[in-house]
């Protein structure tokens, strides 16, 4: 059973750092997703805000034309902002895996109740 | 006697000229519920019909960026099988070949796409066993030798049930019939004399690429409607309340001097049209309102997976993307 994602044609990561944005420390980044869009931006701010240790947090997209997404992450003093983002992700991870369980349950007992 | 209403920050309310409290309130440090208790949040399933085909469900509690994402997720995300490449041996009817390829792409498939490999890009249009699947489509119009019988010719109507399967290697041990899911829709019309001759390759693809490729033929969700009634209606006043919702909705009850008072059966059918702002003096009778966190998701699929397991792989894709990303951030910080 091969990956549910399609290959990636133009290889390279699809996770990159803003260019000149490292320059305040550790505590403020700006990400660049290839091919992502409002599916996994706004999950991830909604994540992200659930952190109390992040001061702000926000996704666009600059334009529609290009299959890119940038997430700004500012956070308290002392916390990198990439930890706060491997965070949010792993809460999405976490948060997804309850709802699948959930799903499916809910589905086999209607199933066994039609029965 | 006033009543209080402490769940009024999760409703937003429908006036007649604006709807209010949409806003999420969710920027940081506004900690209502920094994660909501796993109790609270809620999945249901109501209606499976068409054998599981169409799906009815409720999440309850979810944060709406959560419900758009598994509803974008169906839409665009979750692969498919669909033809891609047509070649044309032969077409003298009317439709033009792009045309008729066009159309041809977006026959819905039977296959299960979870049994193939993406096809990588550049290979030949013929492909392997894992990756492609072949049709034939051979349709030739003849005139009816049986002058009696009503039709003049003979398959001048080219239906799907035309298409044949060609089996690769081995798939013929391993697919069971995948081909279109109906075998009455309409592709060209003939006449005597025209003909049709066609490969076919389906290939594994996602909503994104092209819209062929979405496996529903739409989901969608909608917040659960409220209505609260703020003063009492009876009688012909009572009729005219009930009428201006979705049937089903709200109801007349006996009271015990003999009149007619409106009451809410269930809200949730309720197609919100806000009729009831047409009448002057029913405006203020209700409050029309939405859960905000109570998601109503219709998922309809177009006939190659089942909907109940259309959602679970949408989920899990959303997984899959965030072990890549995982993985990303780990391998960049260790460089």
């Amino acid at each position: 059973m091969s990956s549910l994602l399609p290959p990636d044609k133009d290889g390279g990561n699809r996770l990159s750092v803003l260019e000149g944005d490292t320059s305040s420390g550790e505590e403020c980044r700006t990400y660049v997703f290839r091919k992502e869009n409002h599916t996994l931006g706004n999950c991830l701010r909604t994540m992200l805000l659930k952190n109390p240790q992040v001061q702000f947090a926000g996704y666009t997209i600059p334009h529609p034309s290009e299959d890119v997404m940038h997430l700004r992450i500012q956070t308290v003093e002392g916390y990198p902002a990439q930890s706060a983002l491997r965070k949010a992700f792993v809460d999405l991870k976490t948060h997804a895996s309850q709802l699948k369980t959930k799903f499916v349950t809910a589905v086999d007992n209607f199933e066994k109740e039609e029965s | 006697m006033t009543e209080f209403s402490f769940s009024s920050k999760n409703k937003l309310t429908l006036k007649e000229f604006e709807i209010v409290n949409t806003s999420n309130y969710d920027f940081s440090g506004h900690f209502a519920d920094p994660h909501k208790q796993e109790n609270e949040l809620k999945v249901e399933i109501v209606k499976i019909e068409d054998d599981g085909m169409f799906l009815e469900f409720d999440m309850i509690g979810y944060d709406p960026s959560v419900a758009n994402a598994v509803r974008r997720l169906l839409l665009s995300d979750v692969p498919t099988m669909a033809i891609e490449k047509v070649h044309i041996y032969q077409n003298t009817s009317i439709m033009q070949d792009e045309v008729l390829a066009h159309r041809m792409g977006l026959i819905p498939l039977k296959a299960d796409p979870r049994l193939f490999k993406w096809k990588e890009e550049g290979t030949e249009d013929e492909g392997t066993e894992d990756d492609t699947l072949q049709f034939s489509l051979q349709v030739r119009c003849k005139h009816n030798p049986d002058k009696s019988s009503g039709d003049p010719y003979l398959d001048n109507k080219v239906f799907t049930k035309h298409l044949k399967w060609i089996p690769k290697g081995s798939q013929k041990d391993k697919l069971i019939n995948p081909g279109p899911v109906e075998d009455d829709i309409l592709i060209n019309k003939l006449r005597p004399g025209h003909e049709m001759d066609m490969k076919l390759f389906a290939v594994k693809g996602v909503g994104r690429d092209h819209a062929k490729f979405s496996p529903v033929a739409t989901a969608f969700y909608r917040l659960h409607p409220e209505i609260r009634i703020n003063r009492d209606v009876f009688d012909e006043s009572a009729i005219r309340l009930v009428k201006c919702f979705t049937p089903g909705v709200m109801q007349l009850e006996p009271t015990e001097d003999g009149r007619k008072k409106a009451k809410v059966l269930d809200a949730r059918n309720d197609m919100c049209s806000r009729n009831v702002f047409r009448h002057e003096d029913l405006k203020d009778a209700v409050t029309l309102e939405k859960r905000k966190d109570h998601f109503i998701f219709n998922v309809e699929s177009t006939g190659a997976i089942k909907s109940t397991e259309l959602v679970p792989m949408a989920i899990d894709v959303l997984l899959e993307k965030c072990e890549l990303y995982i993985n990303e951030i780990d391998s960049q910080s260790k460089e």
